[in-house]
Order: C-alpha cells, then sequence, then structure tokens
C-alpha cells in the first residue's frame, strides 16, 4: 500500500512536472489560465439536475478553455459559508455559489473578501464583487403552455411544482399564460409537492391529477417530477413535460419536450468573461435569445405534437425574443395577464 | 482514554489506507485536514463552531447512555429544537436578552419533547428506545420539512427554511468576523453541570444505577420508569438546545439540512470520551477538527468527504464493539467475583 502510495505520488509528481514544462510551450491554450471553483447546495453532485448542469459547465471550461476547476460540496446548510470561504482564502478567480438557498452566506462572504469574486445561480446578491445570474423561466414554460394546450385532447392541463416558492412560481405563471395564450379555454391545474425529493408524492399527485381530468403535466419539481414521469409512462393517452435537463428520453415519445434551463452554458459563458478578461456584470439574465432557456427539440414527438404546432411554438418564441410578449413571473401578474394578438 | 489514543492511532493508519484507494495522497490529505481545522483565526473558530454543534448533542448521548439507555434519536432532537427556535424566533421581534433565553429555552424543550416520546414508550410500555428514537429521527426530519415548507411557512422565506431571525436575536459572538458564539459557553458549561450531577447528586446516582445495574437499583428503591423518562426528556433537551444554538448561533434562520449528521456522529463523540462529559469536550474538539478539515481536504488534497464519513462511521463501530465486548467480559466475570 505504501509503496503504491508512493508510486503514485511519483508519477504525479512526473506527471505535474510534464504538465508545467508544456505550459510553457507557448501555444495558444497556455495562456494564464483561470481558476474556478463552485460550490454545490445540499442536493450534491449526482442530482442529474441543477448540480450537475453548473458542473456540466465547469468541466465543458476545463475542456475548452483549459480553466482549473475545483468542487465543493455541501454536507449541511451550515456548510454553505465555510466553503464559500475556504476558496475565496485560496483566491480562485471566480467562485460559483449555485442555488438561491446560498443567497445570505455569499453576500456575506463577499462583503468580507472585497478582492474575490463570485456568481450566484437563481439569486439576486447586490454586491460589486458579486455576478447575479438568473434565468427567465416563464418564458420557456411559457411555449410549453402553448404547446401543451394545443395537444391537449381533454382542453386541461396541469402544473405540478416543487417547493411553493417565487422561483417556482415563474415556472407556473408562465406554463399558464402560454396555455391563455393560445387557448384561454384550457383550464390548467396547479399542485404543488412539496418536496423536491419526494418521488412517491410526485407520482400520487400525478395520479390526482389525471384523476381530475388533466391529459399532459408539466412536472417542474426536481426528484419529485420523476415519480410523475414515472406515472405518465403507465398510462395511455397522456404526455407529461420535463425540466431543466432534457428528460425527454425518460419516456420516449411521451414527454413531449423538456424546459432547459442551461446552468452550464451560463457558468460557461461566465467563465469565458474572465478568460477574456472583460468586466464581470452584476446581473446576467438568461433566456431565449442566449439559450440560456428553451425547448428541446421534439425528438421522440414531432409526430404527435404536429408541424403546425411547432411552427406556432416558433413564432411565440420569436414574439418573446422580440419583446412583443412578455410572460408573466408571479401569480399577480398572470391575473393581469391578456393573449397578445400577433 | 489511552485506549482511545490508539484507536485514534488505528483510525489514522485506516484513513490514510481509505485516501490511497481513493486516489489521493495522504499526507497532503493530512496537512490539508490540519491546514483546514487549525491553520489560521478563521478555521479554528469553525473549528471551534463545529465542536460546539458535536457537544450538544454528544453530552446528549452520553447522558442518556449513563441511564443505560441508547439514544439514537439525538438527530432528530436537535432538528426539533432547532425548528422551535427558528418558527418562535423568525416571528418575534423584541430586545436580545428576552428573546435568546427564550428561544433556546424553547429550543430545549422541543427536543426534550421529542425525546420524551421515546421515554414515555419506554418507561410505560417497555418499548426499545433504540428503534423508537431512530425512527423518530426520520419523523422528525419530514415533519420540520413539511411545517416550514406547509403551515408554518413564513413570509420572505425562499427554500425549506424559515425567515432570517431578526439581529437582535443572535447569539452573541466571541471573536469579530466569525461565526464563534457563546454557545460555545454554554455547551462547556452543561459538561461542567453534567460531570457534577453525575458525581454529585443523588438523580445523578439513580441514573449511573439504573445504567449500571437496573435491578439492583430496582431492589434499592429507584423507580426505574421515572429515571428512563427523565434521563430521555434531558437528553432530548441538550439536543434540542445544541439545535437551538445552531439557528440562533451559526444560520440565523432554521434550515431542514441544519445539521451533516451531528446525532449520529455524537454517539461516536460520546463512546470515544467514555460518556465522560469532561472527555467529551476533548472529543467534540477531536471530530470538530476531522468535520472542518474534511472542506479543505476535499479541496485541496482531492480527498472525497466520504472518507471523514467512513472513518466515523468506523470509530462508531470499532467503540461500540469495545463497549459490547467488554460489557459481555464484566458479565461473565460476574459469578466469580
Amino acid at each position: 500500500m505504501v509503496w503504491r502510495g508512493f508510486w503514485a505520488t511519483a508519477a504525479f509528481a512526473v506527471l505535474a512536472i510534464s504538465l508545467a514544462a508544456c505550459g510553457g510551450g507557448g501555444t495558444t491554450q497556455s495562456k494564464a489560465s483561470a481558476r474556478i471553483a463552485m460550490v454545490t447546495d445540499v442536493g450534491g453532485l449526482g442530482d442529474k439536475s441543477f448540480n450537475d448542469s453548473a458542473y456540466a459547465g465547469l468541466k465543458r471550461a476545463k475542456a475548452e478553455l483549459g480553466a482549473d476547476i475545483q468542487v465543493l460540496e455541501s454536507k449541511s446548510a451550515a456548510d454553505y459559508q465555510p466553503n464559500l470561504s475556504a476558496l475565496a482564502d485560496e483566491n480562485y478567480d471566480e467562485i460559483f455559489a449555485i442555488g438561491f438557498l446560498m443567497n445570505k452566506d455569499l453576500a456575506q462572504v463577499a462583503g468580507n473578501h472585497p478582492s474575490g469574486h463570485f456568481a450566484i445561480i437563481d439569486a439576486v446578491v447586490a454586491q460589486p464583487n458579486v455576478t447575479s445570474v438568473t434565468f427567465r423561466e416563464q418564458d420557456g414554460s411559457f411555449l410549453a403552455g402553448a404547446l401543451a394546450a394545443r395537444v391537449s385532447k381533454t382542453k386541461t392541463i396541469a402544473f405540478l411544482g416543487g417547493l411553493d416558492i417565487p422561483l417556482l412560481r415563474k415556472f407556473e405563471a408562465g406554463f399558464s399564460a402560454g396555455a391563455r395564450q393560445v387557448d384561454p379555454s384550457v383550464k390548467v391545474l396547479v399542485k404543488y409537492v412539496g418536496s423536491f425529493e419526494d418521488v412517491a408524492s410526485g407520482k400520487e399527485l400525478a395520479q390526482v391529477l389525471f384523476g381530475q381530468g388533466a391529459d399532459i403535466i408539466y412536472a417542474a419539481a426536481g426528484k419529485s417530477g420523476i415519480g410523475a414521469i414515472d406515472e405518465i409512462r403507465n398510462r395511455t393517452n397522456v404526455y407529461g413535460i420535463g425540466v431543466d435537463a432534457n428528460q425527454d428520453g425518460l419516456a420516449p415519445g411521451k414527454i413531449l419536450t423538456s424546459v432547459l434551463k442551461r446552468v452550464d452554458n451560463a457558468v460557461f459563458a461566465i467563465v469565458k468573461d474572465i478568460l477574456d478578461k472583460k468586466t464581470p456584470k452584476g446581473h446576467l439574465e438568461f433566456g431565449l435569445k442566449d439559450n440560456g432557456v428553451g425547448l428541446t427539440d421534439f425528438q421522440y414527438t414531432r409526430g404527435i405534437i404536429g408541424p403546425k404546432t411547432i411552427a406556432e411554438v416558433g413564432k411565440l418564441r420569436e414574439a418573446i425574443i422580440a419583446g412583443r410578449i412578455t410572460p408573466p413571473q408571479t401569480r399577480e401578474e398572470l391575473a393581469n395577464f391578456k393573449p397578445v394578438k400577433l | 482514554m489511552i485506549r482511545g489514543l490508539w484507536l485514534g492511532l488505528g483510525l489514522v493508519v485506516i484513513a490514510a489506507a481509505a485516501m490511497l484507494l481513493a486516489g489521493a495522497n495522504p499526507l497532503l490529505g493530512f496537512w490539508a485536514l490540519f491546514r483546514g481545522a487549525l491553520g489560521g483565526e478563521r478555521q479554528i473558530s469553525e473549528t471551534l463552531v463545529q465542536t460546539t454543534s458535536l457537544l450538544f448533542p454528544s453530552l446528549a448521548v452520553a447522558f442518556a447512555f449513563r441511564a443505560g439507555l441508547f439514544n439514537i434519536g439525538a438527530e432528530g432532537q436537535l432538528i426539533i429544537g432547532g425548528l422551535a427556535a427558528g418558527v418562535i424566533g423568525a416571528r418575534l421581534e423584541t430586545s436580545g436578552l428576552v428573546a435568546i433565553p427564550l428561544l433556546l429555552i424553547a429550543g430545549a424543550t422541543g427536543g426534550a419533547a421529542w425525546g420524551s416520546i421515546a421515554g414515555v414508550l419506554r418507561a410505560r410500555f417497555g418499548g426499545n428506545e433504540v428503534i423508537a428514537t431512530l425512527m423518530l429521527n426520520i419523523i422528525a426530519g419530514l415533519l420540520a420539512n413539511y411545517l416550514v415548507v406547509g403551515p408554518l411557512h413564513s413570509p420572505g422565506a425562499t427554500g425549506a427554511e424559515t425567515a432570517e431571525l431578526p439581529h437582535s436575536s443572535w447569539l452573541p459572538g466571541l471573536l469579530p468576523d466569525t461565526r464563534l458564539t457563546i454557545a460555545l459557553l454554554i455547551a462547556l458549561a452543561l459538561a461542567f453541570v453534567l460531570r457534577w450531577v453525575f458525581d454529585r447528586t443523588v438523580f445523578g446516582y439513580e441514573l449511573r444505577a439504573a445504567g449500571d445495574a437496573p435491578e439492583a437499583a430496582r431492589r434499592a428503591g429507584i423507580n426505574l420508569a421515572k429515571t428512563a423518562f427523565l434521563a430521555m426528556a434531558l437528553s432530548g433537551a441538550m439536543a434540542g438546545l445544541g439545535g437551538a444554538t445552531i439557528v440562533t448561533g451559526v444560520l440565523h434562520r432554521f434550515n431542514v439540512s441544519l445539521s451533516p449528521g451531528y446525532g449520529f456522529i455524537a454517539i461516536a463523540v460520546a463512546l470515544v470520551g467514555d460518556l465522560d462529559p469532561l472527555k467529551i469536550i476533548l472529543a467534540s474538539f477531536a471530530f470538530g477538527i476531522l468535520q472542518s478539515g474534511a472542506l479543505t481536504m476535499q479541496a485541496f488534497a482531492h480527498v472525497p468527504k466520504d472518507v471523514v464519513s467512513f472513518v466515523e462511521g468506523l470509530a462508531i463501530v470499532a467503540l461500540a464493539a469495545r463497549r459490547f465486548v467488554a460489557g459481555r467480559k464484566q458479565m461473565t466475570a460476574l459469578p466469580q467475583e
């Protein structure tokens, strides 16, 4: 065991020296690399969603831009602050806080490390050395709502959320408004699981929603949503809509599309800006235009949706990008939303 | 304690082996552990924060253990205590002199109530407290989640947590710009009080008698049901108080994932500390070093954070085995005496 360790260390040393030597070679790839780190929330790596997506962005930055990357996982909410501080003490060029739950801790750490630079996903921290990254989830959800309203035979569609919090209400409001835009007679049912990790309840609530006449469920509920998709797989004439990552393949032909939230693209874009020595922005909002949010390419469901609806969704997308439609973010805005004549 | 040192040495060797298997360099790993836990003012203060958070549930486990009860529900009692402090604290806007004691008492009461469930089951129906407390941990987590997201949701809260407590309700800090608070002093005081209770009071004697020789204690007129109930309730109160100090001192809000498993690590800490409150202070500090150094190990020596959990788990198994073996020896030795 000791020898193995010795050889491992020796091999590591050789590798490190040779890498350092290559670094001096003066190729275009070897410009002074950035050191980038991220702190996961308690979901951790392997969540098939948010944290993994951010990590995918970092890995891409490593592969394509040669960034030096580091991930710290959090075991509890009390870990956020020491994790962020530990990285700040090591002078990373950019430290990503993945998730709105870290906003208070990040605000404090950023305040204590004025020379460090930070980014937070899904929350706005108004400090000069923090880039806040948010997504226009309502825009992607709007397109999903329009699509669902067109495909539904029962004229009843449903939204299944994880936690009833402002972030998830952006999904809910956008989805409902999208349906209203194309067909105001379509009924939108709304339910929240109360957790992002409760697969069994997700499945049960999907049964309830189908029992109430819905034939399409948009599940924005993390792992709880996987339960809903499981229920959809076992039924005929019903469909689901996935969220965050491309979940179309979880039940091919039964997931109409997924509302993508490209945390990876956002992370990658920020790293690229650092390497290009651009001044970091205070608040970045990703939407349809920059592919921060969007729908999948309907790989398995083109036949079910039909070219007419696909074209209509494409038009709506352009209308949102052009600013002619502004999907609502809250229930109050949804109440006042009226279909826009195009 | 000497045996504890041998055990510690053995664990270090096993940890080194685990790091090698995980593809990390053990020397770098231990250096990172040391640097991360004791390498500067911030690091030392964070280690003491971890020590404090471990000390409360460890004393709770030891207290019940002395009375012959295996309380593995400190985690659940800590969560319920934290929940009580967080839910009340987020709604309470008053002077710190009133709010802080009130929230700490609320936490202790919540933990005591949760511990009492297992206490009643044990005292009234002879139910096994191990199974009861283990199950109550799971219920506590789910109940807390349900309550803060649902009926007790505080306005302004974003996720599965309460809103932030007003500044006046935060525990006073010991060092500026750190998370170290008077919670450490409260925990230390609690350890000394417990030592005194065990050594100098009738109640402490009754607890120990009930734990060491229940049959003899019963014949001597000690009410075993009563001591079992009180032991569980007070044990729960200590764990709950710990949860309240995390809420008022560290997070300044209740969050369902406020503990990385302090209540479980506490079992190892209590055993390493020979169930002696003063030795448990040292054991908590040792495990506090592991907890806070694990971060740096993960980050800068590429040791997975699971290696630390693995070593902690081994410590529990090794110590539990040692105690059971010792217990059996004692039993077989008795008739000859």
